[in-house]
């Protein structure tokens, strides 16, 4: 038995887990090596302080505090993201409608057809987040999916009240504003998750 | 400094109101910090934050470092918490990730010192910790805190964490032959130390 050999063995040596060939093969090389005994003699030593070790040391000071410093800024700053993009979309809604007096477009588009490119964009904005969903904290990640679900519930009650009313102007509006709220949301989500 | 068993978690019978018997309790309380919940990750920094503090203080050797550590080891466990999936215990998936918050912060440190000075060889580096106090007895933690960087990480994660030298190799980014060398490296150093 070489050295390298001697050494992989040691341990279980010690331990008591080797039969009794292998213990013969270590005993013999040890009788002959002063590097190997010394090592063996290091492993023997420490087998008893290493037992004695804490797993577990209090630190010096509750680290808390800072810890929850660190990680509240990164759940809080979502909310007011959120209601910021919220805002502009719906005052950017609101300018188009008073300057020209109706909808900005697609007054008379079919519904599937009106509402095509949004959902496109939401489908292509949530396999991003999907992918980078890893980078978002917890707390980040739930905001989000609530706000979604409010605005799905928005769509789709915009929607079928306007399959009911396929004329109105105001319906039609409503339906593509929660579509560019929920594009809007999406896309600040996309930005948060690089960001990070 | 204080020391505590870390046989459990949480204290005997301790509950969150409301909580479904028939789980335990640290998944109910790892489920409500995924979902954001703030005071139950407090519970778990709690739970774990000894476990962690006597994990960094050991790979770092400097009780300063090992705060800066347990810190970022629990704001980036905020951050991946979404990433846990129960496969294994909490505590595992968190010292896992412990462990290469506390080696990446150290190869990012290595790499801003190769700015500064050009060599290809990465123990250059290894500054060893505090020499120990002559004639006085020390003991293993305080022996730990003067070995070299390489010793001292293969030590810890070999003999006292209980990784395999395949895993010591895989997460520190070393050849399997390196982390045995720095065991027996680790051992005769500590031995000598203890022994004065």
């Amino acid at each position: 038995m070489n050295c390298a050999e001697v050494r992989e063995r040691l341990d279980a040596f010690l331990e008591g887990r080797l039969d009794a060939a292998a213990r013969a093969g270590i005993e013999e090389h040890l009788a002959a090596c002063v590097e190997c005994r010394q090592d063996l003699d290091a492993a023997r030593f420490l087998l008893g302080p290493r037992a004695a070790l804490p797993r577990s040391l209090d630190p010096p000071t509750d680290l808390w505090p800072r810890i929850h410093e660190r990680i509240a800024p990164r759940r809080m700053r979502w909310l007011p993201l959120a209601a910021a993009a919220l805002l502009l979309v719906a005052t950017s809604s609101a300018v188009t409608l008073l300057i020209t007096g109706r909808a900005p477009a697609d007054e008379t588009a079919a519904v599937p057809a009106l509402e095509q490119s949004y959902i496109e964009q939401a489908a292509a904005l949530s396999g991003i987040v999907e992918r980078e969903r890893h980078h978002l904290a917890p707390g980040t990640i739930e905001t989000l999916e609530r706000n979604l679900r409010i605005i799905d519930r928005a769509i789709a009650d915009s929607r079928a009240a306007l399959e009911a009313d396929p004329g109105n102007p105001d319906l039609r509006m409503l339906l593509r504003t929660s579509h560019e709220q929920k594009v809007a949301l999406l896309e600040q989500a996309t930005r948060i998750a690089q960001e990070i | 400094m204080g020391v505590h068993a870390d046989a459990a978690p949480f204290p005997t019978g301790w509950a969150p109101a409301g909580s479904r018997p028939h789980l335990p309790v640290t998944d109910l309380v790892v489920r409500r910090a995924q979902a954001g919940d703030a005071a139950a990750f407090a519970d778990l920094y709690r739970a774990h934050a000894g476990r962690i503090y006597a994990l960094c203080l050991r790979l770092e050797g400097d009780a300063a470092r090992a705060e800066e550590l347990t810190q970022d080891v629990f704001v980036r466990a905020w951050e991946r918490l979404g990433t846990f999936r129960g496969g294994s215990a909490f505590g595992t998936w968190l010292h896992r990730l412990a462990v290469n918050v506390v080696l990446q912060s150290r190869r990012s440190l290595w790499r801003r010192a190769k700015r500064l000075v050009v060599t290809d060889d990465p123990s250059a580096y290894e500054r060893p910790g505090d020499p120990p106090s002559p004639g006085a007895r020390l003991d293993l933690d305080k022996a730990i805190a003067g070995l070299p960087a390489g010793a001292r990480t293969v030590f810890v994660l070999h003999d006292v964490e209980g990784y395999t030298h395949q895993e010591i190799a895989a997460t520190a980014g070393i050849a399997e032959g390196t982390s045995k060398a720095q065991l027996f490296r680790a051992r005769r150093l500590l031995r000598e130390a203890l022994d004065r």
